[in-house]
């Protein structure tokens, strides 16, 4: 990894105004540490060349003012779990760790919201909420160790999408570090007269840590249901559970999750919790209601009908809160499962339009035969969002080259559809060389614009999102 | 100068004539908030109002195609028998781009959220005259910047919308809007507080003195279960509705119209709900002037109101935010007007 | 072995992070079973050297080999496994530590000299030399030596295989034969516990046998010494795995987790593991023997000196033997006694055998929030059943201020079943209760 001149190294000297603001322990740079804040949860390994773990937003300021006086590259990571290289250190430079900032600031009933540091855990979260009859209906898979920063950076989905929303939704305010280290507020967080005004917090959402750092977020709260309804489908032809997911929308019944797993991902489930799950089904639904109580079972009834209409082989009822809280487990354990198959994991996030869901997870099933790679697959099917698991053994180059082409295929297959790259995990660096296909020079231009107003010199979290030609300092470099 | 160019190519078009005349372009809807404006000739403003209405309706997908310069009742009457609506109910004679421009908020805010919420996508004018979309037709999206959203109560001063993915819902089974006759603004905070606290999931909870007097207004929506238990809590708290409308929607879209009429005629202030609980409480009401206080969506509308009334409000920690030009730009709308916009192009009122 | 094949099968999800203590009481990556297991595997990719590179070790030490991730984890990656293969690597490479070859080679391998120590800690105590040292004199210029004197368990007695004999038999004839393990942390750290719970035995019809057994060498399999694990595991086998003994058990999890995979320690492949292979399934802990075996005779129980208790799970017992719920049945058998569960009661209590030793900081960490969950529950008393987290709990409670009693929970039971003692040290004699005295 080599500095383009671009930006400046950091040196003992940037290391000792790093150490003054963190404190000693709080700076690392010794390689075998540096070693361990190369990665996140994607194949992408780089090095920072300083990691600093601030213990409050004040700190976090200064390092991001000391980054951008130096031309330091800033990365900023929350648990490092990022699926598309967004927690990578591209450019070597700064890794901001917000792990310390972990506090939930204030619960409040009666505007409903909940004030949060970034680098609080979202399952954390959930748990402090839930005592007050409150939840924070984003519940990414990696809940348990994912933090808030990195749920808005990337505006995480989970399984609740489809009735809840997403991240974006439910986020009212923000207090935001600038390039330049200067703290500003938006949306909810403003006070008094700054009101009347453009509300600037959505920009940031999504912003995947290019346009500015979250230090704390204002969150809207929703009311825990307070009764569950889930039930499991098993079909024998996986298109057919995704037309059983277009039909219970087509009859106007929008349930708080659909999720679709297929019969590889069955199996490694089952091995990992033997829950009895069908190892020979091809394909299996889980679908959740929640409500106050009593309006719940007709809906499910109907429910199984539109799933026994559409090919179901069997169905089945959690009967028990654990049976429920198993089934989810599982079903949130899914990409860490993988390993249990092959090593090699490319994980893909395409959406496309709830109607061609079925025909889409058809498509992904024939590329997988065409290619001869093996592709599980997973969808949060009520939003049309499908994970399709693209398996390798490390060091087979063969393979790991027909699951690159294969994931081509189902980026072009899925915009075609009118769906978009990307639902939940990011461009990162990941999907970057596929915005074009996605975008126009005109649509990317104007985002350009966007991160060169926001971020002229380039440093926050350089490389990721835009391709090279747009980001802020293209032209200006070697290489 | 006015146009009200008729597809996106030719809005584009004006756009990029404007410029070369060195004019600014004001975009707008159908009006309402233009004021004295049009009559600046150094100014084209610019219309959404002929654009395609009605470019899709795809129910299997839960979402329409539509123009900016629609408005939600034509929306509306685009959705019929589908089944379906876009929860963004009461400014009903406002084009959707002139919603978002000025922030507009339905009256499910409460449960609903804002209309970008129910944005998939936006195609847009830029500064420099081009046509970009941002989002596309899927509920989860993060390819890319969320230009949609940085749209929202820009009134044009960034870009121009001109048309939406909206996403939809199924109507509810049941939609009633009940009134409960209230003694006093005290007693009246305290049951609002209360209420939320019960957390029911209403689709909107509202405070309203005019001249017939004092009432709380609660909007259930869903299914009819759903709905008699939350009715029967609420009566459990309130006592019997005074009034039952069976048509919630009939009902917000009648009384919203306090909130979204131009400039001049009502006073609307935002901010956290204590600080509306605490107005609430202390108004000096007397019957003389009429307020709607939506605590789900955070305002408070006054008409008819005497002078110290905005003084009030201001101290109890409220924001006007009526009114036609931006009374705070901060450093970061600077920052990126400078980047996307640096020929100044989109007025900035 | 776990081998590359094990450690690829992790692709870094991070699920770890939610249950790996070290990284919930540092936030940091270099603190986390996701992170060893990478050095691990950049030390089998050759990007890191065995013998030329002592940090990546001191990474590998630094975990407390608890099991949690792997519990949690979807690809069911071994991370304890791994480290101590990793362990067992760096120790053939670069050679033991100053601390491993004193104190495990040296100390725990033979049970005469541990019990010579043992002699010096209770003079210590006795004579006041420990609040001359640092309480008025030295002060603060000795927290570490304050630290490391909170271990020290009050009250200590003789080591209790002084006062037991080889064959101990009930009155009237035997229900059973044990053959009991008396662990090398029981034996001096426990005493008082060890000879409760063998009295219990023999109240409860048992005949036990106390072969002259060592230490079990999980200690030592834990820094990877191998050679000392054949060493110990050869002695300790032939004295324990025996004809004649209907179960096998012992008041130590780590003991008895060790004793349950015994072919491993004597050599997969030898003559011995062959032999004793059969008989493996005769090992239990003491919690099982009691409530699976014995029946709890909750009959003629009762009250003791508290009313409210908690449980801490030993690492070995919950996720190394799935022992959680008999110790849980013995304490709600006990009359009076109200059982209440601590937030993270499975979760490890930071003594990882030495490492409250060599890991002061961290350990001292975890520990502090052991205590305060203890205190939480408004409970007077901690049960457990290990002798390690007894010294690592009481060290914990005492740095933190609190008087909780730890006890373990068949210590308790007789105790409610007011039993006679077959054997009691002087100090016990005296009326000194451990049980009312942490």
């Amino acid at each position: 990894m080599t500095s383009p001149s671009a930006y400046g190294p950091i040196g003992q000297s940037g290391l000792k105004a790093l150490s003054d603001i963190v404190g000693p322990g709080n700076c690392l740079s010794q390689p075998l540490e540096l070693e361990l804040y190369s990665y996140d949860s994607s194949p992408f390994i780089h090095h920072p060349s300083a990691v600093v773990i601030p213990g409050d937003v004040p700190q976090m300021c200064q390092v991001v003012a000391l980054c951008r006086r130096h031309g330091w590259p800033l990365t900023c990571r929350g648990a490092g779990t990022s699926l598309s290289g967004g927690a990578v250190a591209r450019r070597g430079g700064v890794m901001l760790s917000t792990t310390r900032l972990n506090r939930v600031v204030e619960i409040d009933l009666v505007e409903e919201t909940v004030l949060v540091e970034c680098g609080l855990v979202n399952l954390d979260l959930q748990n402090a909420l839930a005592p007050h009859g409150y939840m924070f209906p984003p519940d990414p898979a990696s809940q348990k160790a994912a933090t808030l920063g990195g749920n808005i950076a990337e505006n995480a989905g989970g399984i609740k999408g489809v009735k809840y929303g997403i991240t974006k939704h439910h986020v009212l305010g923000l207090e935001l570090i600038l390039d330049d280290g200067s703290l500003v507020r938006t949306g909810a967080l403003l006070q008094g007269h700054e009101h009347n005004g453009p509300d600037l917090t959505g920009i940031f959402l999504a912003s995947e840590g290019t346009l500015a750092v979250v230090a704390r977020a204002l969150l809207k709260i929703t009311p825990l249901p307070r009764s569950f309804r889930t039930v499991s489908a098993v079909f024998d032809d996986l298109s057919r559970s995704g037309q059983a997911v277009s039909s219970i929308i087509a009859a106007g019944i929008i349930p708080t999750a659909m999720e679709i797993m297929d019969r590889r991902l069955i199996a490694a489930l089952e091995d990992y919790l033997h829950l009895g799950f069908p190892t020979d089904a091809e394909a299996m639904l889980l679908v959740e209601l929640d409500g106050l109580g009593p309006e719940l079972d007709a809906q499910m009834d109907r429910i199984r009908d539109l799933c026994r209409k559409a090919g179901a082989v069997s169905l089945g009822q959690a009967a028990t809160e654990a049976e429920r809280e198993k089934l989810w487990l599982a079903r949130r354990s899914g990409n860490g499962a993988m390993g249990r198959i092959k090593q090699g994991v490319i994980v893909q996030d395409v959406t496309v339009p709830i109607e061609r869901l079925p025909g889409m997870l058809a498509l992904v099933q024939e590329v997988a035969r065409r290619h001869d790679v093996i592709i599980v697959q997973m969808a949060h099917a009520g939003d049309g969002n499908l994970h399709p698991h693209l398996l390798y053994a490390p060091g087979d180059e063969a393979e790991y080259g027909r699951c690159l082409d294969a994931s081509g295929e189902i980026f072009a297959a899925a915009l075609k559809a009118g769906g978009a790259i990307t639902g939940e995990h990011g461009v990162g660096l990941e999907k970057v060389a596929y915005m074009g296909d996605q975008f126009t020079e005109a649509e990317l231009g104007f985002m350009a614009a966007v991160k060169l107003a926001l971020d002229p010199t380039g440093i926050l979290n350089p490389d990721k999102v835009l391709p090279q030609k747009y980001q802020p300092l293209a032209g200006q470099e070697c290489g | 100068m006015i146009a009200y160019p008729n597809s996106q190519s030719q809005a584009s078009q004006a756009f990029r004539e404007a410029l070369a005349e060195r004019k600014q372009v004001l975009p707008f809807g159908l009006g309402q908030s233009l004021g004295q404006m049009v009559e600046d000739r150094h100014i084209l403003a610019l219309s959404s109002r002929d654009l395609p209405a009605v470019v899709s309706v795809e129910p299997d997908n839960l979402l329409a195609v539509v123009g900016a310069g629609i408005t939600v009742d034509g929306l509306d009457r685009a959705l019929a028998g589908t089944g379906l609506y876009w929860p963004v109910t009461g400014p009903h004679g406002r084009s959707l781009g002139g919603i978002m421009g000025h922030g507009l908020l339905g009256a499910e805010a409460m449960a609903r959220g804002t209309m970008c919420d129910w944005i998939l996508g936006t195609t847009m004018l830029t500064p420099q005259g081009e046509i970009v979309s941002s989002g596309g037709r899927t509920l989860k999206n993060v390819s890319g910047y969320d230009l949609t959203r940085m749209c929202w109560r820009a009134r044009g001063s960034l870009a121009m919308s001109l048309s939406f993915t909206v996403k939809l819902v199924p109507r509810p089974s049941v939609c009633p809007a009940m009134e409960f006759k209230v003694r006093s603004l005290r007693a009246a905070a305290g049951h609002l507080e209360a209420i939320i606290r019960e957390r029911l999931g209403l689709q909107a909870l509202r405070l309203v003195g005019d001249k017939d007097g004092l009432r709380l207004v609660a909007w259930l929506c869903g299914f009819p279960e759903l709905v008699a238990s939350q009715e029967e809590r609420l009566k459990g708290m309130l006592g019997e509705p005074s009034d039952l409308f069976e048509d919630g929607f009939e009902y917000f879209n009648h009384s919203d119209a306090i909130f979204s009429e131009g400039h001049g005629l009502a006073k609307v202030f935002a901010g956290p709900r204590k600080a509306l609980l605490g107005v609430a409480g202390s108004l000096s009401w007397i019957g003389e002037y009429s307020f709607v206080l939506d605590l789900g969506g955070g305002r408070i509308a006054f008409r008819d109101a005497p002078g110290p009334i905005e003084a009030q409000a201001a101290k109890a920690g409220l924001a006007v935010i009526s009114g036609a030009v931006f009374k705070a730009v901060g450093p970061l709308f600077r920052r990126l007007k400078a980047s996307l916009d640096p020929r100044n192009s989109f007025l900035v009122l | 072995m776990p081998g590359y094949d094990e450690i690829s099968r992790c692709n870094r999800c991070g699920f770890c992070q939610s249950v790996c203590p070290t990284y919930l009481h540092s936030r940091d990556e270099t603190q986390v079973a996701r992170g060893r297991i990478y050095l691990t595997r950049l030390l089998l990719e050759g990007k890191y050297d065995f013998t030329l590179d002592a940090e990546v070790s001191g990474k590998v030490d630094d975990c407390l080999l608890c099991g949690a991730c792997t519990v949690n984890c979807p690809s069911s990656v071994k991370t304890d496994e791994i480290m101590v293969s990793a362990r067992r690597d760096f120790a053939a490479n670069r050679g033991l530590t100053l601390f491993q070859k004193l104190v495990y080679r040296g100390l725990l391998s033979h049970s005469e000299r541990l019990e010579r120590a043992s002699l010096l800690m209770r003079i210590y105590e006795r004579t006041g030399a420990r609040n001359v040292l640092y309480g008025k004199i030295l002060g603060r210029a000795l927290d570490r030596l304050a630290y490391y004197d909170s271990f020290l368990p009050r009250g200590m007695s003789r080591p209790a295989r002084a006062q037991l004999e080889p064959v101990m038999a009930p009155s009237g004839s035997p229900r059973l034969r044990v053959g009991y393990f008396l662990g090398c942390a029981s034996n001096v750290f426990w005493s008082q516990t060890a000879l409760t719970a063998i009295s219990y035995l023999i109240h409860r019809g048992v005949e036990v046998h106390l072969p002259p057994t060592g230490c079990c060498g999980e200690p030592h399999r834990t820094c990877g010494d191998e050679a000392e694990v054949r060493r110990l595991a050869g002695l300790n086998s032939t004295l324990i795995f025996r004809d004649g003994f209907d179960l096998i058990a012992t008041d130590c999890s780590t003991c008895a987790q060790a004793l349950a995979h015994y072919d491993e320690f004597v050599g997969a492949d030898s003559r011995e593991a062959e032999r004793i292979r059969p008989l493996l399934g005769k090992v239990v802990d003491l919690n099982t023997l009691v409530v699976e075996h014995l029946g709890l005779d909750a009959d003629n129980l009762r009250p003791i000196s508290h009313s409210a208790a908690t449980y801490h799970d030993s690492c070995h017992a919950v996720r190394g033997l799935g022992v959680s719920e008999a110790p849980r049945r013995i304490l709600g058998a006990i009359p009076g006694l109200e059982l209440r569960e601590m937030d993270g009661a499975d979760s490890c209590c930071g003594g990882a055998g030495s490492y409250g030793f060599t890991h002061p900081s961290m350990s001292g960490r975890i520990a502090a929030a052991k205590a305060e969950n203890i205190a939480k529950t408004g409970a007077s008393l901690v049960a457990t059943s290990c002798p390690a987290c007894a010294l690592q709990l009481g060290a914990g409670l005492r740095r933190a201020g609190q008087a909780q009693a730890v006890a373990h929970p068949v210590e308790l039971l007789a105790r409610s079943a007011a039993i006679s003692m077959f054997r009691q040290t002087p100090e016990m004699a005296q009326g000194q209760d451990p049980e009312m005295e942490p």
